[in-house]
């Protein structure tokens, strides 16, 4: 089989005016991996997703998806290659209902173009058609708190739910590379269990390699085979959650211990 | 809210025969011997569905806050004008050359303003009605403040329209085609994308939706819907002058988006009806009827700023 979104990270340099917001990070994501990114506030996380989907563009540094760079690719061309996000702040489309939402995600993946669905042509109702199945199927992934709403506003659900759309919406364009920005930020801790075992269910129906930003740490263990640990826009430890959590180094930035 | 939803699934599931039920009523008009001057005012609204059905796609659907469209109006009307009256060109192939020339004149905007948002949109586009105006004073072939006059009666196949009753259809017929053409946009993905690009272009971006081309072929579509308009319009007054086409046409048609409701296509089709037929029958009050066009937004931001049947309000 080969390789499904291998993300590789070199010396990427991203300013704000005369601010350095990443200063030179390198990082992997190996295929079909679920990798931590973890850091105080401020650090960069964010903006390190910002540049890896083209938003914010990177004065340096070089980023390969499966051996290919996308440094240049803007962020519709990086959504065609296979990358996906969610956002800190949700973002959903408002005016819409959470089917609409999710059936968005897919549009990376069909075949025929906007004007011929306009057109209706039986083939793009078909292509509709199992893209709407695919739909249903990852939104009953979160058992019954989304399916029955699939035609309710958007904007209607409660925030725990709201996050499950973007990551269905998600999810649904089947991405290579997936960055999820503190998916679990507002639930509760049942909310949060719940999300942590979903998560690895998703991954099953779409081997995306995952790149996630959490401030939990019990999630992060429970999920990352690796984590890079961002201060200041530079990366100060890497390696396995339990090795990462006992380097002095990161206690200090986490905690500002001298 | 939209009102559809106010109002329940059930008003949803009968709108196919409502409009069905309207569309043969309003067709029934002239056999039931409504006065010459109600099917007059009918085919005036007829002239302004398109171009509010149009404007809407464009800023309802797609959150483009462009104006302007009355001079789309005017490039199929001069386009109509001239080529019948100089070149002999038949009604059809005229109608269709009004509609080209208008949905190009609608890209080509759309392509240079891509990368100017929101308020300065409104603004550099209100500048583009001007120039448009400008030339159709000043360019020799455009007939200046006199414009062109003596268009000939249009023949569609065996059809020869002239009288008041049978452009009051040919109007109708246009109308139900840029309805028809806005239903199959709406329902389509495409229409999703728009909306996508509208409630939040970085995450449209994001998903692969590429907002330049959606927002030229929008713009593209109402231009050409304007142009079918402007075609029926020349040959309706059998002249064209740059009176039809001011910036105070333009802010006619988007008020008409504004009260009808944003993003609503039944409501660029009330918002024309009302806009239209309401300073016409009140023929007492039709000199203000501007200031009561703007007294009933103001009323209309205080109270329901999503317009009449519109989900959505213009400032969020």
């Amino acid at each position: 089989m080969t390789p499904h979104g291998h993300l590789v990270v070199d010396k990427l340099v991203v300013n704000y005016g005369a601010f350095c917001a990443l200063s030179g990070v390198s990082l992997e994501v190996a295929p079909g991996s679920v990798t931590g990114l973890i850091g105080p506030n401020g650090s960069g996380k964010t903006t390190l997703i910002n540049a890896l989907t083209g938003i914010q563009p990177a004065a340096s540094g070089e980023l390969l998806l499966d051996s290919r760079s996308m440094s240049k690719a803007t962020t519709p061309q990086r959504a065609k290659l296979g990358v996906a996000r969610t956002f800190q702040t949700i973002r959903l489309f408002g005016s819409m209902s959470v089917m609409d939402n999710v059936m968005l995600g897919a549009h990376r993946l069909m075949s025929s173009g906007l004007v011929e669905a306009a057109l209706h042509t039986p083939r793009s109702r078909r292509e509709i058609a199992a893209h709407r199945q695919r739909a249903e199927e990852l939104l009953s992934v979160f058992g019954t708190r989304l399916l029955p709403r699939a035609n309710d506003p958007a904007l209607s659900l409660s925030y725990a739910n709201r996050r499950r759309v973007e990551i269905c919406r998600a999810f649904m364009s089947a991405p290579k590379l997936l960055l999820l920005d503190e998916p679990m930020a507002g639930m509760n801790p049942n909310e949060t269990l719940e999300l942590a075992e979903q998560l690895p269910l998703l991954q099953q129906l779409y081997p995306a390699s995952i790149l996630l930003i959490e401030h939990k740490m019990h999630v992060i263990s429970a999920l990352c085979s690796h984590v890079y640990v961002l201060d200041h826009g530079v990366c100060l430890a890497e390696g396995d959650p339990a090795t990462v959590q006992s380097d002095p180094a990161v206690e200090e930035a986490f905690l500002g211990v001298e | 809210m939209p009102l559809s939803r106010v109002l329940g699934a059930k008003v949803r599931r009968f709108a196919w025969a409502l409009a069905l039920l309207v569309a043969l009523l309003v067709c029934l008009l002239p056999v039931v011997g409504v006065s010459a001057y109600y099917i007059f005012v009918s085919t005036v609204v007829f002239l302004y569905i398109p171009l509010a059905i149009g404007q809407n796609l464009v800023t309802g659907n797609t959150g483009v806050l462009s104006m302007g469209q009355a001079a789309l109006y005017g490039v199929g009307a001069y386009v109509t004008a001239i080529l019948s009256t100089r070149y002999g060109v038949s009604a059809p192939l005229a109608l269709v050359a009004a509609v080209v020339a208008a949905g190009l004149a609608g890209v080509a905007i759309a392509l240079t303003t891509v990368k100017v948002y929101g308020d300065y949109l409104f603004i550099v586009t209100l500048g583009v009605n001007l120039i448009f105006l400008d030339i159709v004073n000043q360019a020799p072939g455009a007939g200046g403040a006199a414009g062109i006059a003596g268009v000939p009666a249009p023949s569609l196949g065996p059809l020869r329209i002239m009288t008041p009753t049978a452009f009051f259809y040919f109007g109708f017929a246009a109308v139900v085609v840029c309805i028809l053409l806005a239903v199959v946009i709406l329902r389509s993905r495409l229409g999703r994308a728009m909306e996508a690009v509208r409630d939040d272009a970085l995450v449209a971006g994001t998903l692969g939706l590429r907002e330049m081309p959606i927002k030229v072929g929008v713009s593209g579509i109402a231009g050409a819907m304007a142009g079918l308009s402007g075609g029926v319009l020349a040959y309706f007054l059998t002249f064209v002058g740059p009176q039809d086409f001011t910036t105070t046409a333009s802010l006619l048609i988007f008020e008409m988006v504004i009260i009808g409701g944003l993003g609503s296509l039944w409501g660029s089709v009330l918002g024309a009806v009302l806009l239209i037929a309401i300073p016409e029958v009140l023929r007492s009050v039709e000199a203000y009827s501007i200031g009561i066009g703007g007294a009933a937004i103001v009323v209309m931001m205080i109270f329901r700023p999503q317009g009449i049947m519109g989900a959505r309000s213009i400032a969020r």
